[in-house]
């Protein structure tokens, strides 16, 4: 079972961003661990997991749990356009012995609640009896999955553990809220309040390359610092997210290229240089 | 032993002639193309802080810290650096920036308004929301600290020559250290690098009734507003509204009257207090405002484009490059300032780890 802060890492790639650059995994997970977070969600938003050719995604997941050991958990995210695509990904992670599968709304068609039900169904049961999480995100999925449709997953899926759940704002984010199920915050802005309100930690893309601020909130929320955290995602979001937090990683030394696989792009000088003096404040 | 030529007796090609000699160079000469310390480095606020977001960056920093602790009073005060916020934006920026820094070794605090009054006594903390806070930085004297190097660096037998330009000494390795004038001194030898100049002003106060010698440099971090101690006066910038390039050293006159008001309102002591004087002077900034280190041709090495923040670097750079040169590899890595990485005028960097 997953728990506190998550980071919902980057995926290390090379050569422009066309293939998965696998040499810094290592030295990127020891920073996530070193700063005191419980796990990390591989694959994700953040981690370009849709973009990937599931053999890409594959060997991202062995890396991520590979060097993890007993550290961190590996949550891996294998949603995919297909149910088929799905399953293999859901059954390849545990295989790999991650410790949770997270599995998003297929993007593009808007699906009943049967076809949705029988999708997530047979995702968590290719994983079983590993700890399932459905992951809801309207704004990416193109839908909001009905909280029904969980109720109904409950009955199916035993291994149905909780959701990571990136909706927002908060009356968007709290019908999720469901009793007996873990929550884990999404948006950081939502974070303080979905923990005040019973969500069991936080899987974060601001955590990252900020894993230490974003713990830091998780671990002792106030409204003041949840405040701030998010308007450190604000500014990071204002950029191409996923270069910006690479390069950002580099910065740390964590040593990873900016590369990012297209149809999402890279920082222009201008963007990468306002992103340096965020980091390093103005010349005084 | 071939014979090294540095070009520009500021505060970087000060250290580095002087890291030469220290080095056991023998045939190092350290020209000007007016005085000694004339340039850039005179006009300088001289911030020396730690508080950068790269392991490479902070070791520079942590390596001229040192070496500007051994220097000492009146050459430098550890009085640190103080980063405070009046917003929760501003706040959430300085926090960030703390987690990267500490992360990277630099012992960093955080401050709360009360604090603040207690680390900066003077500053007005009613809008004041929070901060962060280096005590290993401090504030140093540009000038006295060149001016130093350069009277070192000719005991060990460097040979100083003022008011000659580099590529009127015949070099085996030309140094090119000219700050904002950088572009030009590389082109008289057939190398090329992309320095513009940028003007910043600072302005000086009179005395100030009152000033505690323990005020540490003091930063508006929503305004970039920032002043220090010098002497009995404070010493204080904010960069311009907008930009101005150039090579033109004016002051604008404008402003003064807007910084005098925020000092009076940050600074309540400095109520009575008018303008001494104001000068401008010129950074040299690179497109991503990091410097440029390294072999920009066959026989022409550059330490340049440092944007603003080579006073502060200067010791450790003099010492990479000294060695670099001597020895071909420094043991501080400069492999983030290669000239190499400017090359390319599209941007894309994708692959550069920096």
């Amino acid at each position: 079972m997953l728990k506190g802060a998550l980071a919902a890492a980057v995926t290390p790639l090379r050569d422009g961003g066309e293939a998965l650059d696998e040499a810094p995994f290592g030295a990127y997970v020891e920073f996530l661990a070193t700063a005191g977070l419980d796990g990390v969600l591989a694959l994700g938003t953040t981690g370009e997991g849709i973009l990937l050719h599931p053999d890409e995604r594959r060997r991202a997941a062995e890396l991520f749990v590979a060097s993890a050991g007993e550290r961190l958990d590996v949550a891996v995210h294998c949603g995919a356009q297909t149910t088929r695509e799905t399953i293999a990904l859901a059954r390849h992670a545990a295989e790999t012995g991650a410790a949770a599968v997270a599995v998003i709304g297929p993007p593009y068609y808007p699906l009943d609640e049967q076809a949705l039900l029988a999708h997530f169904s047979a995702a968590a049961q290719a994983c079983a009896p590993l700890p399932f999480y459905l992951y809801e995100f309207a704004d990416r999925s193109g839908y909001a999955v009905p909280v029904s449709v969980i109720e109904r997953l409950r009955e199916q899926a035993p291994n149905l553990a909780g959701l990571k759940v990136s909706d927002a704002p908060f009356d968007r984010f709290s019908p999720y809220l469901l009793e007996g199920l873990d929550v884990f915050v999404g948006p950081e802005a939502l974070i303080v309040e979905g923990l005040e309100r019973g969500a069991a930690g936080a899987v974060s893309g601001l955590a990252s390359a900020f894993p230490d601020l974003v713990g830091e909130l998780v671990r002792n929320p106030s409204r003041a610092t949840g405040k701030r955290v998010a308007a450190v995602r604000a500014r990071l979001q204002a950029l191409p997210f996923q270069a910006a937090l690479k390069r950002t990683l580099a910065r740390r030394g964590v040593p990873l290229a900016e590369a990012v696989r297209a149809p999402l792009r890279g920082l222009t000088a201008d963007e990468r240089r306002d992103l340096d003096t965020f980091l390093d404040g103005d010349t005084i | 032993m071939p014979r090294i030529v540095v070009g520009g007796a500021g505060a970087i090609g000060a250290s580095i002639a002087y890291h030469l000699a220290l080095a056991g160079a023998e045939d190092v000469v350290l020209v000007d193309r007016d005085t000694v310390g004339s340039g850039a480095t005179s006009k300088a606020m001289g911030g020396v802080r730690q508080q950068f977001s790269t392991a490479a960056e902070v070791r520079l920093a942590q390596e001229s810290i040192r070496f500007f602790e051994e220097l000492g009073p009146p050459f430098f005060d550890q009085v640190g650096y103080l980063f405070f916020a009046t917003t929760a934006a501003g706040l959430a920026d300085l926090e960030a920036r703390r987690h990267v820094q500490v992360g990277l070794g630099v012992p960093v605090q955080r401050l709360d308004p009360g604090e603040i009054a207690e680390t900066a006594p003077g500053v007005a903390v009613d809008d004041v929301v929070g901060g962060v806070f280096c005590a290993e930085d401090g504030v140093a004297d540009p000038s006295a600290v060149t001016r130093e190097l350069v009277r070192r660096a000719v005991e060990l037998g460097v040979d100083l020559l003022e008011r000659t330009a580099l590529d009127e000494v015949e070099a085996d390795i030309a140094v090119v250290a000219c700050g904002p004038h950088s572009g030009e001194a590389a082109k008289r030898l057939g190398a090329e690098v992309a320095i513009r100049p940028l003007r910043r002003q600072l302005i000086e106060t009179g005395p100030v009734p009152g000033l505690h010698e323990a005020l540490p440099m003091t930063v508006e971090t929503e305004t970039g507003f920032h002043f220090r101690r010098r002497g009995d006066r404070l010493i204080l910038a904010m960069a311009d509204a907008r930009p101005r390039w150039g090579e033109e050293e004016t002051v604008d006159e404008s402003v003064l009257g807007d910084r005098l008001e925020r000092l009076r309102a940050r600074f309540p002591a400095a109520g009575d207090v008018e303008i001494s004087r104001a000068w401008a002077g010129l950074y040299d900034m690179t497109r991503d405002a990091h410097p440029v280190i390294g072999w920009l041709g066959e026989g022409v090495y550059a330490a340049c484009g440092f944007s603003g923040h080579g006073f502060m670097q200067s010791p450790a750079v003099g010492r990479a490059v000294a060695e670099e040169l001597l020895n071909g590899q420094s043991e501080l890595d400069l492999t983030p300032y290669r000239p190499e990485r400017l090359a390319d005028a599209t941007g894309s960097e994708e692959e550069v780890v920096l």
